[in-house]
């Protein structure tokens, strides 16, 4: 495009003489060679200067961005391995929050199941049913909470009682430790009794 | 001029210049972009590119609250390189460098994996004895996170050699509640029993695919990971269990199976107006962390999977299909002596020897007399009895389908002899499995009406699709309203007047229930145990639940004795679960006697 311009408005044209005027404001340009090679270097080590500038941006970026990849699959490995752990402390959460776990607990503070519910009726304050304090004293003795075996927890040690552990055999699973029992006659001779 | 014409020239020149270049540029470009880009990017991908698997979790299984039941856990396999394995030294905190032997190392990595070093270092001569250029053996599989992070702590203090790798497991937090039921997975992870195996469809993922650049020694780049095929989750399994409750009742009649010596006891409780079982307890349990910790028959659910001769609890049906067919009513009368000799020549007798007793129908449901059933009994023609008990569902497998469920045996009515005419009235000459008498029992409950019993909500996929649900059954009348309604009030006796009414009175309730001993035969030889059983349903105006209790061959109380306690504790703490208010009506109060 430059080089369109310049032919259209040649530049080496001279311009036509004007008659009767004392002052020339206008002289043609000097020929100075040295003025000429100025701008020439100048523009040079513009350029390669330029050029250097920009391969030396482009690497630092290039330094930055594959730093930032490197920080970034970092941190997808710690998001991975925190997830992983996360994962993990949900796992004991239930683990802990298991009936069995709760049950083990309550039963080393001497806690029972509680009896017959009784009900206050608001319309004439009558009871209905027979308050009582929780016994014991079960018609179906409780037994102990590894009836219900869970192996996630039989290590854990209790809460309430932190010496002992949930299932102070640790044998898994409780069922196995009652085998077909020898019959025992402390209740008596077991005798048929069928309705 | 002469200028000009150069700067043309020049000008043209470069134009030329610049149009070759970029036309070079151009035909390169068309020729690996369009040409041959297909080939190029496959050669490409082959060489720099690797494929990975991205796991897709099992689905869990919950309770109707969303408890979990089943779940899925990342856990690792670690592998070590045989042939690395060698001594190395380490740098400790104060500056000091010490040598570490081999076995030292091994017993650093036993104490985190709970191995001794003897058998690491067997693994690792073994490996190197069938190879000795090996560089893979596992040296344990499926450790947890904390075991997989205390590795890592090693293997940056310099045994480089051990290799974890993420693997995945199944845990169940719950341990062995509803552990028959649930089931249990294979080392594969595919299901192998119980809803581990039939709804391992719904529960199975699919594993996903990433693709990633790696690096000239197989590491992948960073930032180039990415995923060509999503993986998809499996879904998750809810079912109509209450966790809490399943917990009470297999605590329940473990404690009484312990107590009684008995070989086994189920509980079942069901939502009598939905059919939706809200508990299974079974003892012995599995507990499906730890399956090698239970004998192999009893990796099972006894409630679907072990028939009986359920005995006195059949009663209530052969009542019920009589006042339905208008052939009695709860004070159809009838003398009842110890013994019944009919004239077909079969033989009828009583539990225990009695003196002549005039009985109602409620007083033969009270007492459990099989001479009154018995004489009954006889007004149905056996066809229509028989159709009153196929349509309890009876000789049925549940809607449910559970995988190796068992089916009652209930022979047609034409192949009946003289004694199983008479004895199919009071449950002796037909088994059922524990569901089928839930179901049975779930009828009467429902005021005649019985409904598919339910044990799965359903299966939910994580885009929010819903599959597995049960269809809708129809509701099937079997008895009549008031048939059914006039059953429950005569089981009502039992609990206020039978022989165990101190056991099972709940005061300010109306419960309905009938004891069952039912005699087993092995071998042809009478046994001296029993089946021990108990089924009801309450209030009984209006029943809301529906509890079965089964014990077999307990040996203290050996009869209907042993269930009667554990059928009253379950009965109060499905009243205390859920709340439900004391009976405002008062009982039918059948007279038993005349």
């Amino acid at each position: 495009m430059s080089a369109n311009l310049a032919t259209s408005f040649p530049l080496s044209t001279p311009a036509a003489p004007r008659r009767n005027t004392p002052e020339r404001p206008l002289r043609a340009v000097p020929a100075s060679t040295a003025r000429r090679a100025r701008p020439k270097i100048a523009y040079a080590v513009g350029a390669v200067a330029g050029i250097l500038a920009i391969v030396v941006t482009q690497l630092l970026l290039s330094v930055g961005l594959s730093h930032g990849a490197y920080e970034m699959s970092a941190l997808t490995q710690q998001q991975t391995q925190l997830t992983w752990e996360k994962q993990a402390v949900t796992d004991n959460l239930l683990e802990v929050s298991s009936p069995q776990f709760i049950a083990a607990n309550a039963q080393a503070l001497g806690m029972v199941i509680s009896g017959t519910p009784a009900y206050l009726r608001l319309s004439d304050g009558g009871i209905v049913g027979v308050p009582a304090a929780g016994t014991a004293d079960s018609s179906v003795p409780v037994g102990a909470s590894t009836l219900v075996a869970n192996s996630l927890i039989a290590d854990l040690p209790l809460v309430t009682v932190p010496e002992q552990t949930v299932d102070p055999a640790n044998s898994g699973v409780a069922d196995a430790a009652a085998p077909a029992a020898p019959i025992s006659l402390d209740n008596g001779i077991p005798s048929p009794q069928t309705h | 001029m002469k200028h000009s014409l150069s700067t043309r020239r020049r000008v043209a020149a470069a134009i030329v210049c610049v149009i070759a270049i970029v036309g070079v540029f151009v035909v390169r470009l068309v020729d690996i972009q369009v040409v041959r880009a297909s080939a190029l990017v496959d050669d490409s991908l082959t060489k720099t590119s690797s494929e990975g698997t991205i796991y897709a979790p099992r689905g869990s299984i919950v309770d109707t609250n969303g408890t979990k039941l089943a779940g899925s856990v990342t856990l690792f396999d670690v592998t070590i390189s045989p042939k690395d394995v060698d001594e190395f030294s380490r740098t400790g905190e104060d500056g000091n460098k010490t040598t570490v032997t081999v076995e030292q190392a091994m017993a650093e990595i036993g104490a985190v994996t709970g191995q001794s070093k003897e058998e690491l270092l067997a693994i690792v001569d073994g490996a190197l004895a069938a190879d000795p250029s090996s560089n893979f053996a596992y040296l344990i599989k499926g450790v947890e996170y904390d075991t997989y992070q205390a590795l890592l702590e090693l293997k940056k203090q310099g045994i480089w050699w051990i290799y974890p790798k993420q693997t995945s497991g199944r845990t169940y937090p719950n341990g062995a509640i509803a552990g028959g039921v649930i089931g249990y997975v294979g080392s594969d992870n595919a299901g192998l029993g119980g809803l581990e195996l039939s709804e391992n469809s719904c529960l199975t993922g699919t594993n996903g695919q990433e693709a990633y650049q790696r690096s000239k020694d197989g590491v992948a780049l960073p930032g180039t990971t990415t995923i060509t095929k999503e993986p998809e989750p499996g879904g998750e399994l809810k079912l109509t269990l209450d966790a809490d409750l399943n917990w009470y009742m297999q605590q329940l009649v473990a404690s009484q199976v312990e107590a009684q010596g008995a070989a086994w006891g189920t509980i079942t409780v069901t939502e009598a107006k939905t059919g939706k079982i809200r508990a299974i307890a079974e003892a012995p349990s599995l507990d499906p962390n730890n399956i090698t910790a239970t004998a192999s028959d009893d990796r099972r659910s006894y409630v679907f999977q072990n028939r009986f001769e359920p005995g006195s609890v059949f009663k209530p049906l052969t009542a019920a299909s009589l006042i339905d067919a208008g052939l009695a009513t709860p004070a159809s009368q009838v003398i009842a002596d110890y013994r019944y000799k009919p004239s077909n020549g079969a033989s009828i007798k009583d539990a225990l020897p009695h003196e002549r007793q005039q009985l109602t129908l409620a007083g033969v449901l009270q007492t459990s007399s099989n001479t009154g059933t018995s004489q009954l009994g006889e007004k149905l023609s056996p066809e229509k009895r028989y159709n009153y008990l196929d349509a309890f569902g009876i000789g049925h497998k549940s809607s449910i389908d559970f995988p190796g469920e068992q089916q009652g045996t209930l022979h047609p009515w034409q192949e009946w002899d003289n004694q199983t005419y008479y004895t199919t009235m009071f449950g002796q000459g037909v088994d059922v499995t524990g569901i089928e008498l839930a179901g049975a029992y779930q009828a009467l409950a429902n005021l005649g009406e019985k409904l598919p019993l339910q044990l799965i909500e359903g299966c939910t996929y994580p885009d929010g699709t819903v599959t597995d649900v049960p269809a809708e059954g129809k509701p099937q009348r079997v008895v009549s309203e008031e048939a059914a309604l006039q059953t429950l009030g005569m089981m009502e006796t039992v609990v206020t007047e039978g022989f165990w009414s101190e056991e099972l009175e709940i005061p300010g309730y109306r419960v309905a229930a009938k004891s069952g001993t039912g005699e087993q035969i092995i071998g042809g030889i009478l046994q001296d145990t029993f089946y021990s059983s108990m089924a009801g349903a309450f209030p009984a105006d209006d029943p809301e639940y529906v509890v079965t209790v089964t014990l077999k061959d307990p040996l203290y109380k050996r009869s209907s004795a042993a269930a009667a306690p554990v059928f009253k504790e379950a009965v109060l703490q499905v009243i205390k679960k859920y709340g439900i208010p004391p009976s405002t009506t008062p009982g039918a109060d059948y007279p038993g006697f005349y």
